[in-house]
């Protein structure tokens, strides 16, 4: 077939995912609670029909608990999803695989609410 | 010298010793026939499969000859095992207990004679009237007789439920072990102790003869026993044990099920 893309195998799949590192959305705001936990602000921007409501919110602001909080601290703009895995599996003594799971779920909810965009890595030329 | 650390993984029978980063990504069956797939976090390292066969030594025989005409490769010997170890196949092939037992390495592995030296010694247990279930930070010694029933392995939580084959348990539901782990048990523990815990958590059956009374066992384990009526002819008598281990950051249980005549 002319058009066909080749698709990746799993494993280039995994190594993509693994390797890549998690960015921060520069305008969210952090702010740490009294209790230790962030709040996450984003700006909002606002609809036709909210406007025409009269709507007045301009940002959304999402609340972490403490596994969130710990998650979102390790964002720094370097580090890669299998370290922030890694990471989380030792300070919570979790096993890898329940730490992985755990982990990919909260950065799939970050990279929906657009709080967080995952840099793939470059790929390598043979 | 490696720093890697390993653990155990014993399901149905057979113990895989492999490095920490390894875990059950898949299994499936029971202790007849079955598959259990070890991953890290990048990719399947290690499958165990098993299937109960008749004459299981000449059918291992049989199918490492084939294996050996269509890869082109000799396998070694090791006791009853034949070994592939080549990179067209990476593989240990052997019969214990009535079972054919294969045991693949889909890449090349470090730390391969390690796991394959630690599965072969715990062939002879296959025989044994108990077997340990190690997966995911449980370790049970569980009658040979009882099948996994039912189990769940979710983050934070495992349990797996055995239920007694014999007819007559099966009949009445009876005879049953039920073993588990949770994670995280700072966080489970930080409002509440260990009885409280176990209260909530694992909610002695509504049948019980009288509320089940907790008590102290050991530094960090809290314990109970109680019956239940559970038919007219028969009570079950129920001993739990939940256990602290403040070290792995882990809180196990154990339910036994016994039945026993009124």
């Amino acid at each position: 077939m002319m058009f066909t893309k080749k698709k990746p195998d799993a494993l280039q799949q995994r190594e993509a995912l693994l390797g890549g590192v998690p960015v921060k959305n520069a305008l969210v705001k952090t702010t740490l609670r009294s209790n230790g936990m962030a709040r996450l602000s984003a700006p909002l921007q606002r609809s036709w029909l909210a406007r025409k409501l009269g709507s007045d919110a301009d940002e959304k602001t999402f609340e972490l608990d403490d596994l969130g909080t710990f998650c979102w601290q390790q964002i720094d703009n370097r580090r890669t999803v299998e370290t922030l895995i890694t990471a989380f599996a030792e300070h919570h003594k979790l096993n890898l695989r329940e730490a992985e799971v755990s982990v990919l779920a909260f950065l799939k909810l970050l990279v929906q609410r657009n709080l967080v965009a995952i840099v793939a890595p470059k790929a390598k030329s043979d | 010298m490696s720093d890697t650390l390993f653990h155990n993984i014993s399901l149905f029978g057979p113990t895989l010793e492999v490095p920490d980063s390894y875990n059950v990504r898949f299994f499936h069956g029971d202790a007849r026939e079955g598959v259990i797939q070890l991953a890290d976090l990048r990719t399947i390292r290690l499958e165990l499969r098993w299937r109960t066969q008749r004459k299981a030594g000449a059918a291992v025989l049989d199918l490492a000859k084939r294996l050996e005409k269509k890869h082109g490769i000799t396998a070694q010997r090791v006791g009853d095992a034949y070994v592939f170890d080549a990179e067209k196949l990476r593989a240990v092939l052997t019969a214990a207990d009535g079972r054919v037992l294969e045991l693949h390495w889909p890449l090349a592995c470090e730390h391969r004679n390690r796991t394959q030296a630690a599965f072969l010694a715990s062939l002879p247990g296959l025989a044994e009237p108990h077997w340990r279930w190690q997966v995911y930070g449980i370790d049970a010694r569980v009658p040979r007789r009882y099948a996994l029933a039912e189990w769940q392995m979710l983050p934070g939580r495992t349990t797996l439920h055995f239920a007694d084959t014999h007819w007559l348990s099966r009949l009445r539901n009876t005879n049953r072990v039920s073993v588990g782990t949770f994670s995280m048990a700072e966080r489970l523990l930080a409002r509440k102790n260990l009885t409280d815990f176990a209260i909530d958590m694992l909610k002695p059956p509504k049948a019980a003869s009288k509320p089940a009374a907790w008590q102290p066992a050991g530094e960090a384990a809290v314990t109970t026993s109680f019956r239940a009526l559970h038919r007219v002819m028969f009570a079950s008598h129920h001993t739990l044990t939940v256990t602290h281990d403040k070290a792995a950051n882990r809180i196990y249980f154990e339910h036994r099920i016994e039945q026993r005549k009124r």
